[in-house]
């Protein structure tokens, strides 16, 4: 590749995506005991940068939802191929850390992976089969256009270029790079009780109309935000199917089932010397606490207990550990909330 | 935008270089394909003459030393595979080589439905994969005439030694004799061998207006390794010309026939003209002039 790997990009241009669809990250294999001792400081070194790189990122959880998102994208994409019009699409939504990014982007690296896998790399070599891209705040028609020419790499010229221009560009490139998938993300910046706002709303339409794509909208609370509201918004609303994330409940047995199941996979992905299997499902409903059964707040304390751990030297996910790895601030508001509640009803009983 | 030192992004659509392409051709190309003006991919490859840039452009007029880099990363091609097919890259300019439209078919074949101008060599007349006639304006297929393919492989294969700039300029000389024996009608069974092809060549192509140099290039290539032979050993016996050419040609030739006047104004002999262009092992063991 000339212009270097795609560390540089962004998950919002085609190189960086191209590097995320193709990832692979190495699992470090764990020593055993003797091994490790024989290791020079230099040597367990880069031994521990190389598992707390690792579990920096862990793994990404089939959930439910991204196993539905999946299914439900990769049956539009296939019933869209042959539509000239009217595509169907589809909307993820739900509160922020319920995984809707990482749903929408497993289903476009799947869709991906699974073209390269079909055809082969030659024959990808002038195929984009997905674009990503986000919506950026306060978007005007223009800079929804321009993000689309960011994301597959033609040079924009703002002040040369008008809207049209941007606009033609990117819909005759998509089509020259069979793109079949477009996957607009953080769709509740679209402002549509602004004029601009819905001039961008009208644009986003525009562009799936022009662009032979099924196209997946991923944002928070879309259906409050207006998206479906007035002549504008019905035609989205019967185009687009919805799956809402939610966080995950733990009332029942069932879904405390689905929560331990969750944790479970995670913590079979650890790689630490002194951590004991099932140490972290005892601690399901601690977890649940913390989290608030946000599986974006979840994956990253673990990531981060599990960073903590190889650093510190402990080798295990402890309660202690995982106290000490603070959150986002919804979920520690949501805890204090709880806590708060909890506290009530005990003085009211008492 | 990018900074300036910083080498530009890999365009969304890649182009195929054509060997021998012009720089014009190829930045045009990869324009079009990408959807953007060409003055901005010049902006952005950092080539500063924008007005008078054309697909037939093949100079560095303009260039800052980065450009070729800039060229390669926004093609998303390694430079040498550019410089292979592209000789401006590869930092030659050949002199007095004519532009040419390359074949259709053949860049067809390559998924490029776009035109390509590429830099000719001198025995660029056809493509004989495709009988299509590729000089000038008019590029009419040669199907009907299968003896004109035929001849320019004939003649490239025994001729594939002669170095470029030779081969031009006999090509003028023989393309002068021929045209001289068209217009004046010196050889009346040559001018009615011509008469046939052409009748054929407008039966595929109706309208077409004459292209001498299509109808008379068999001979002009026998005339020209004539010229060839003449400069090696010279006295052509009319004979010899005769069963080369395929027609009763004058066993005493008018002194003014212009391949006579051709042959009997030939430098002296060199003694070894051009020794890799014979048959192979036939430059020592030959008495008689080589069979070309």
């Amino acid at each position: 590749m000339v212009t270097g790997g795609g560390d540089r990009f962004p998950l919002t241009t085609r190189e960086g995506w191209e590097r995320f669809a193709g990832d692979q990250p190495a699992e470090p294999k764990l020593l055993a005991g003797t091994d490790l001792e024989l290791l020079s400081a230099a040597d367990r070194s880069a031994y521990d940068h190389d598992r707390a790189d690792y579990h920096s990122r862990l793994v990404t959880v089939a959930t439910p939802t991204v196993r539905q998102v999946y299914a439900a994208g990769r049956r539009l994409v296939l019933l869209n191929r042959h539509q000239v019009s009217a595509r169907r699409g589809l909307i993820v939504t739900g509160a922020a850390g319920t995984g809707k990014t990482t749903a929408v982007t497993q289903l476009g690296r799947n869709h991906e992976l699974l073209l390269r896998h079909r055809l082969g790399q030659q024959a990808m070599a002038g195929r984009m089969p997905v674009a990503y891209v986000t919506v950026p705040p306060a978007a005007t028609p223009k800079m929804l256009a321009a993000e689309f020419a960011r994301f597959a790499g033609v040079p924009v010229n703002s002040r040369q270029q008008n809207q049209a221009d941007i606009t033609n560009a990117v819909c005759d490139v998509l089509a020259r790079l069979r793109t079949d998938l477009v996957i607009v993300d953080e769709i509740h910046n679209l402002n549509l009780a602004t004029r601009v706002g819905a001039d961008a709303s009208d644009q986003l339409k525009y562009l799936a109309e022009r662009i032979q794509a099924t196209f997946v909208y991923a944002g928070i609370d879309v259906e409050g935000s207006g998206l479906f509201g007035g002549t504008r918004g019905q035609q989205i609303a019967g185009r687009f199917g919805v799956i809402t994330c939610d966080p995950f409940p733990y009332g029942t047995a069932d879904q405390r089932q689905q929560w331990q199941a969750l944790i479970a996979t995670l913590e079979q992905s650890l790689r630490l010397h002194r951590h004991e299997p099932g140490q972290l499902l005892r601690l399901d409903a601690y977890l649940h606490e913390r989290t608030d059964g946000m599986i974006g707040s979840l994956s990253h304390l673990i990531r981060g207990a599990a960073v903590e751990a190889v650093i510190d030297g402990t080798e295990r996910i402890t309660r202690q550990t995982l106290d000490r790895v603070g959150l986002d601030h919804a979920a520690e508001a949501a805890r204090t909330r709880r806590k708060a509640a909890a506290r009530r009803r005990r003085d009211s009983a008492g | 935008m990018t900074a300036p030192d910083e080498p530009p992004r890999r365009l969304p659509v890649p182009v195929r270089p054509i060997t021998r392409e012009t720089i014009g051709s190829f930045l045009t190309r990869l324009a079009f394909a990408n959807s953007l003006r060409v003055t901005h991919l010049l902006s952005l490859a950092g080539i500063s003459r924008a007005r008078s840039f054309t697909p037939a452009t093949d100079d560095d007029a303009g260039w800052p030393p980065s450009t070729p880099a800039r060229i390669a990363a926004l093609a998303g091609r390694p430079l040498p595979e550019l410089a292979a097919a592209i000789p401006l890259l590869a930092g030659m300019t050949p002199a007095g080589t004519a532009l040419l439209r390359a074949c259709g078919h053949c860049t067809a074949a390559k998924n490029v439905t776009g035109m390509v101008i590429i830099r000719a060599s001198p025995r660029d007349y056809l493509c004989t994969r495709h009988q299509q006639w590729l000089r000038g304006i008019h590029r009419p297929s040669l199907a009907a005439l299968p003896e004109i393919a035929e001849s320019q492989r004939r003649h490239d294969r025994r001729t594939a030694n002669v170095p470029g700039q030779d081969i031009t300029r006999i090509h003028r000389q023989a393309r002068d004799i021929t045209g001289q024996w068209l217009e004046a009608g010196w050889h009346p069974a040559l001018t009615e061998r011509w008469q046939h092809r052409h009748r054929r060549l407008a039966a595929t192509a109706p309208g077409l207006e004459v292209l001498a140099d299509v109808i008379t290039h068999p001979e002009m290539l026998t005339v020209a390794r004539l010229l060839i032979l003449s400069q090696r050993s010279p006295g052509i016996p009319p004979r010899e010309i005769a069963g080369r050419l395929g027609f009763p040609y004058p066993s005493r030739p008018h002194p003014l026939d212009p391949l006579q006047a051709h042959l009997s104004s030939s430098p002296a002999p060199k003694e070894t003209p051009w020794p890799s262009a014979f048959p192979r092992g036939s430059a020592t063991t030959r008495t008689s002039p080589p069979a070309w």
